[in-house]
């Protein structure tokens, strides 16, 4: 018998996200929204041409989060930090956050468990050397 | 500054819980639904039925309440199988599952099953009220997120949800009374005591769902929950909410399910309290033309900065994070 706890679920549906892949975007802390329903994460990264772009990425709710070890305070604004999420399939600069790496290498999981096991994925993509590669967009499949 | 307006697209995505799924239940047999104890034309005869039996109700004090204390979140239930053939909730919102013949009436199955044909084409029931947040309603309250908290009185239990600010005021020994002559999101609840256990008619709800991916109800669905804290195999202390829909609009006949939540200490540990919901500044979500959910986001006019949020940014001291704005 399969059950799920509430706690996995989003309010709303998290289907414009590509669960398949995982990206990783690097940049600067713009804001963490640590708010009921959903929180989000803003940031700012350089695109391709060398522009700085803001890029939003949808977290869990603040109790989810807290699970986690995250609270309010988790990111703050002007830090560096890489983001690894689902990225939105209309390729825009979104998507829904896995985890989160800071500076100091600590691994932040404000995510929604419905749509990424952020533990197991962060595993995989330290162990992969993914986290390394820098500020580029890189995709990697969920498995 | 780069504009992003998002759709939701075709997708199948595989809603799973990745930590809690049997741990929840430490290893103990989900709670099974009590059928009442015989069929009920009505909520009303169903909820007469049972004052009867408890000889007008156990009149407690202060002192001899039953006090669920601390912080509690939903845990179980097994609603989805009153309308699907193996219906869970992990399947309640996700692709397959079969609808169950003869449960709705004929406008509610129609529905159901477009609802259910929408979920099997593109993944996920593509909106859902609650995310332009829009109230649950009712039974839908008892599976909501995030945290709960319980207070009994003997004049009257509350029932506080994180999710939507919505609480349930539970009358006890009163009749309904409907002064605003209109429905509202949790009814009217009445309700009595019947040793440790709550007894609880609650009518006059505004239509919604079930659940995402589950039935509608109606306007005319009156509930008769049993509440009663038990204590698991595992040492968690859980609420069990026996419960029977009658709704004569969407139901062919009353239905019975088994909610139940659970005492979460790692949330009181960790520091966790009820917030307000501040949906109506702070949610960037809404529902496009085709049906979809969509967000606004920085750069679109109708964006909401949740933490800068205000009606007037000129004034000093009217941001929502003056934490980190200083103003």
């Amino acid at each position: 018998m399969l059950v799920i706890s509430p706690w996995a679920l989003g309010h709303h549906s998290f289907a414009m996200f590509d669960s398949s892949q995982f990206m990783l975007v690097e940049g600067t802390v713009l804001r963490w929204n640590f708010n009921s329903p959903h929180s989000w994460l803003y940031i700012e990264a350089l695109d391709a041409q060398g522009e700085l772009v803001e890029w939003g990425f949808e977290a869990g709710s603040p109790i989810n989060a807290m699970r986690n070890g995250v609270t309010g305070n988790t990111f703050q604004r002007g830090e560096r930090i890489k983001v690894v999420m689902n990225p939105i399939r209309t390729g825009a600069t979104s998507g829904a956050i896995c985890f989160a790496q800071k500076d100091d290498n600590s691994i932040v999981r404000p995510n929604n468990n419905s749509t990424c096991d952020s533990i197991r994925i962060a595993a995989q993509w330290t162990e992969e050397g993914w986290l390394e590669k820098g500020a580029h967009l890189e995709s990697h499949p969920a498995n | 500054m780069n504009r992003i307006k998002q759709t939701c697209l075709l997708t199948l995505i595989c809603v799973f819980n990745t930590g809690t799924t049997f741990a929840q239940f430490g290893g103990n047999t989900p709670a099974l639904t009590i059928q009442p104890p015989q069929n009920f034309l009505s909520a009303e005869e169903h909820y007469l039925y049972l004052l009867n039996q408890a000889a007008g109700g156990t009149q407690h004090t202060t002192a001899t309440i039953t006090v669920w204390d601390g912080l509690w979140v939903a845990a179980y239930n097994n609603m989805p199988a009153v309308f699907m053939t193996n219906g869970t909730i992990s399947n309640a919102m996700n692709p397959g599952g079969i609808v169950k013949a003869g449960i709705l009436t004929p406008a509610y199955d129609e529905h159901f099953r477009q609802r259910r044909a929408e979920i099997d084409e593109y993944g996920e029931q593509r909106y859902d009220r609650l995310t332009a947040c829009e109230y649950p309603g009712m039974p839908r309250w008892l599976w909501e997120p995030y945290v709960k908290e319980f207070a009994n009185t003997p004049q009257q239990s509350w029932m506080f949800n994180d999710a939507m600010n919505e609480t349930r005021r539970i009358y006890i020994n009163a009749e309904h009374i409907n002064i605003d002559g209109k429905h509202s999101a949790t009814g009217d609840s009445i309700g009595f005591w019947d040793d440790d256990k709550l007894i609880i008619w609650t009518k006059w709800i505004n239509a919604a769902d079930y659940l995402r991916g589950m039935p509608l109800t109606s306007n005319q669905i009156e509930l008769v929950e049993s509440w009663q804290e038990k204590t698991r195999a595992d040492g968690v202390r859980i609420l069990e909410t026996q419960i029977t829909f009658y709704d004569p609009i969407g139901l062919a006949g009353p239905q019975s399910a088994v909610y139940v939540h659970e005492q979460s200490t790692q949330l009181a540990e960790i520091g966790a309290r009820i917030r307000n919901w501040e949906c109506s500044t702070v949610n960037n979500a809404y529902q496009d033309e085709d049906g979809n959910t969509l967000w606004y986001m920085p750069g679109d006019p109708q964006y909401k900065d949740p933490r800068g949020f205000t009606d007037f940014p000129d004034i000093p001291g009217q941001s929502l994070d003056p934490l980190n704005d200083q103003n």
